[in-house]
C-alpha cells in the first residue's frame, strides 16, 4: 500500500439519493388509475452518506440487498448524479467532471459486463486503449503483466460471449485497468464465482492495491472477500452508512461469543442447550447465549447425544479457552476440542439486526 | 480486423497499473475523436457480421419492403396522374430526398432508434463510465450498415427522378445544389427529432410508442406532398413534428408547386436550431437517469 495520508481519493459528503418511482395498484384497472392520476411516491436508496478514502486503501462496502451500495458507486462514478451532498473523486466532481473523472477511475460491475459481447476478448481490450489514449509500449506492458496475473492468454481470442463466468469476470477486471485508474470500484466482482475464480481474484486485487497502490473500493456479498482484503470495512443498511472502521473494530464493537465444540467420548445425562457453566453447571437460564454469558463463565448452545458432542459458547474478554475446558470436565470425558471464532458474516448479520 | 494502438512517446515512469502518462497527443481532440470513431464503427460492423444470416436478412428484408412502398405508390400515380399539381417524377423526388436524410440517419444513428433497451437494461451505464460524450460513444457503437437499404433507395429514386426533371427544366443549375441541401436539412431534422424522442427516455424508459408517433408516422407521411393532408395537419409537419421542414418545404419552391425562396432559408435556421434544442434535453435528461437495479 502507498500514498496513504495523501490527499482523499474519494470524498462522499452527506451523499443522499432519492428516486421517484410511480405507484403500482394491482390489476388492470390500478394500471390505469397509475397512468392516469401519475401518483409517485420518493425511495430513499441513500440518506447523508459521508466518507473519506484515502489514496492506496482498500475499503470494502457491504450490506443487504437494496442498503444502497450500488447506488452509491454509481453516483461516485458519475453514472448517476446526487440528489443532494457532494461527492469528489481525485479532487473532481463525477458529476460535472464526468469524463475527466472517468479517465482516472476504473469500474466493474460483476453483474453487467462493459466487454464487446460478440468480438474475441483482445478486440475489447485494444478497443479500450483506443479509448483511453494508452500508448502502444504502455499497451505492450499491461499485456504482458495481466496475461500471466489474470490467466487471459488461454482465452484471448475467444469471443466474450463463450466465455465462462470466471473468465469474463478476469477480463472485465483487466479490462478496468487497462488506463492505469489510480481508483477502482468493483460492484461485486465476485458473484457467482467458484472457490478457485474467487481465490484468484482476490490475489490479483491483492497485487493491484499493494503493488501499484491503486485505491480500491469493493462492494461483496462475501465476506470472505472482505476477510481476506480489505482492512476498513464500511456498513450500509437502509440507505444510512452503520459502521465505518477496521476489521477489527467492527468483530470487537459486537463482541460475539467464541464457540468451543467438545467431542467426547462419555457424556453427562441431562445436558440441554441454555445450560451455563460456571465452575458448577447450572439451571437453564432460559436467555440467549450472548446474554447468559453476562453472568456465567460460558452457555452450552447445542447437545447431540448421538454425535456425543457438545457447543459451548463464551466470550474471550472475559475468560479464556482454558478456563472453559477445565470447566467443561462436567460435561464428561473430552476426546477433541475445537474453536471457532465469530466472523464477518455472523458479525454483519448481529450489526444488521441491531 | 484488429484495432491499431497509435505510436507515443512515454514521458513519465506509471503511477498505476499498465499505462503512464503521455506527451501531448500529436492529434487534435477532433483527431482522436475521429479514429475512436472509426474504431467504435467498425467494432459495431464487426460485431454484426458475426451473425451474418440474421445481417444478411434484415437487409434484404428492408430493401424489399421499401421497394414494395416505391412500387406501390408508383402504380397509383402512374393509373390517377398527377395529384394537388405533383406530378409522379416531382413526388419521387421529394420522396428520394426524404428517403436519403433518413438513410442517413439510419446509417449514423441507428443506437438512437434503439434505445429503449440501454434504458431498460442500465446498459446507459457502461457508456456513462467512459471518458468521452455518451452521444458520440452511442452513435459509434451502432453504425447501421443492415439499413443502408433506406439510403440506397432514396439514391435510386433520385437517380430515376433527376434526368427526367431535369430534361423537362423542372431543376436546372444551382437546384442541385439545393436539393442537396434538402437531404442535409432532412438528415439533421430526423437527427434532432429521434435525439429529442430518445433523451425523452431518460424520463419515461419506454419509447417505442413515442417514435412512432414523432418519427416513423411523420416519417412515411412527409416523404409525400403535404399539400394532400388538411393545412392544421401539413402545419403540425412543419412545426411539432417536422420532419416535412427538411424536404417537403425547398422542394416545394424548387420544384416551382409554391412558396417562396424564403423555404429554402427556414430550414437552414431551423434545422441547427432543433439539433441544438435536442441537445440540450440529451444533456439535462442526462442527469435524471435513474440506470436500473442490481
Amino acid at each position: 500500500m502507498s500514498g496513504v495520508g495523501a490527499a482523499p481519493a474519494v470524498v462522499a459528503d452527506g451523499l443522499r439519493k432519492v428516486y421517484r418511482v410511480a405507484v403500482r395498484k394491482p390489476g388492470l384497472w390500478g394500471s390505469v388509475r397509475q397512468v392516469v392520476a401519475g401518483e409517485t411516491r420518493d425511495v430513499i436508496a441513500v440518506d447523508g452518506v459521508s466518507f473519506g478514502i484515502s489514496q492506496g486503501e482498500f475499503v470494502g462496502y457491504i450490506g443487504p440487498n437494496g442498503a444502497g451500495k450500488s447506488t452509491t458507486v454509481k453516483m461516485l462514478t458519475g453514472i448517476l448524479h446526487p440528489t443532494s451532498g457532494c461527492v469528489e473523486v481525485n479532487g473532481l466532481s463525477p458529476a460535472r467532471a464526468r469524463q475527466r473523472v472517468a479517465q482516472e477511475i476504473g469500474v466493474v460491475f460483476g453483474q453487467r459486463t462493459q466487454l464487446w459481447w460478440d468480438l474475441p476478448t483482445i478486440d475489447s481490450f485494444e478497443i479500450l486503449a483506443a479509448m483511453y489514449d494508452v500508448g502502444p509500449i504502455d499497451y505492450k506492458r499491461f499485456m504482458g503483466e495481466f496475461t500471466d496475473l489474470l490467466g487471459l492468454g488461454e482465452f484471448l481470442d475467444t469471443p466474450v460471449r463463450r466465455l465462462s463466468l470466471g473468465q469474463r469476470m478476469r477480463a472485465d477486471i483487466a479490462a478496468a485497468l487497462i488506463h492505469s485508474p489510480r481508483v477502482l470500484f468493483l460492484d461485486e466482482p465476485t458473484i457467482g464465482l467458484d472457490v478457485m475464480a474467487k481465490a484468484q481474484v482476490r490475489d490479483f486485487l491483492t497485487r493491484v492495491n499493494r503493488d501499484h497502490g491503486v485505491t480500491i473500493l469493493l462492494t461483496t456479498h462475501d465476506m470472505r472477500d472482505i476477510e481476506e482484503l480489505c482492512e476498513r470495512v464500511m456498513v450500509i443498511n437502509h440507505g444510512k452508512l452503520m459502521f465505518d472502521g477496521d476489521l477489527e473494530s467492527l468483530i470487537a464493537s459486537a463482541g460475539l461469543p467464541t464457540t468451543m465444540r467438545l467431542r467426547l467420548s462419555r457424556m453427562a445425562p441431562g445436558l440441554v442447550a441454555g445450560q451455563t457453566l460456571w465452575g458448577t453447571l447450572g439451571e437453564t437460564s432460559g436467555r440467549t447465549p450472548g446474554n447468559a454469558l453476562e453472568d456465567s463463565l460460558c452457555a452450552i448452545t447445542a447437545v447431540d447425544y448421538s454425535a456425543k458432542s457438545v457447543d459451548l459458547a463464551f466470550d474471550r474478554r472475559k475468560t479464556s479457552a482454558a478456563q472453559v475446558l477445565w470447566a467443561a470436565r462436567e460435561l464428561g470425558e473430552v476426546r477433541d476440542v475445537t474453536l471457532a471464532e465469530a466472523g464477518m458474516e455472523e458479525t454483519v448479520k448481529w450489526l444488521l439486526v441491531q | 480486423m484488429r484495432v491499431r494502438v497509435r505510436e507515443r512517446r512515454a514521458t513519465s515512469p506509471s503511477a498505476g497499473v499498465g499505462a503512464s502518462e503521455t506527451t501531448a497527443p500529436v492529434l487534435t481532440r477532433l483527431g482522436r475523436a475521429a479514429r475512436v470513431y472509426w474504431i467504435l464503427a467498425s467494432a459495431s460492423l464487426r460485431g454484426k457480421m458475426q451473425y451474418r444470416l440474421d445481417f444478411l436478412g434484415s437487409t434484404l428484408i428492408q430493401t424489399i419492403m421499401g421497394a414494395d412502398t416505391i412500387l406501390f405508390i408508383g402504380a397509383v400515380l402512374w393509373r390517377f396522374g398527377p395529384v394537388m399539381g405533383w406530378s409522379i417524377t416531382d413526388i419521387a423526388m421529394l420522396y428520394a430526398v426524404s428517403r436519403m436524410g433518413m438513410g442517413i440517419y439510419m446509417l449514423f444513428c441507428n443506437e438512437l432508434d434503439r434505445f429503449e433497451i440501454y434504458m431498460v437494461n442500465g446498459d446507459f451505464d457502461t457508456l456513462l463510465i467512459r471518458p468521452w460524450p455518451t452521444l458520440f460513444t452511442l452513435l459509434a457503437r451502432g453504425v447501421g450498415i443492415d439499413r443502408l437499404a433506406f439510403l440506397a433507395q432514396g439514391m435510386a429514386v433520385a437517380a430515376l427522378a433527376g434526368p427526367r426533371l431535369a430534361a423537362t427544366g423542372a431543376i436546372r443549375g444551382w437546384d442541385i445544389v439545393w436539393l442537396l441541401a434538402a437531404v442535409a436539412w432532412s438528415a439533421l431534422l430526423y437527427f434532432a427529432v429521434g435525439l429529442a424522442t430518445a433523451a425523452v427516455g431518460f424520463w419515461i424508459v419506454r419509447i417505442e410508442e413515442l417514435q412512432v408517433f414523432t418519427m416513423n408516422a411523420p416519417s412515411t407521411a412527409t416523404a409525400y406532398p403535404l399539400d394532400i393532408y388538411p393545412s392544421w395537419l401539413r402545419r403540425v409537419f412543419v412545426t411539432l413534428l417536422p420532419l416535412g421542414l427538411g424536404s417537403y418545404v425547398p422542394l416545394r419552391f424548387i420544384l416551382d408547386k409554391g412558396g417562396t425562396a424564403l423555404d429554402l432559408l427556414w430550414p437552414a435556421l431551423a434545422c441547427p436550431a432543433a439539433v441544438w434544442a435536442a441537445l440540450g434535453l440529451w444533456k439535462t435528461g442526462e442527469a435524471h437517469y435513474a440506470s436500473t437495479g442490481t
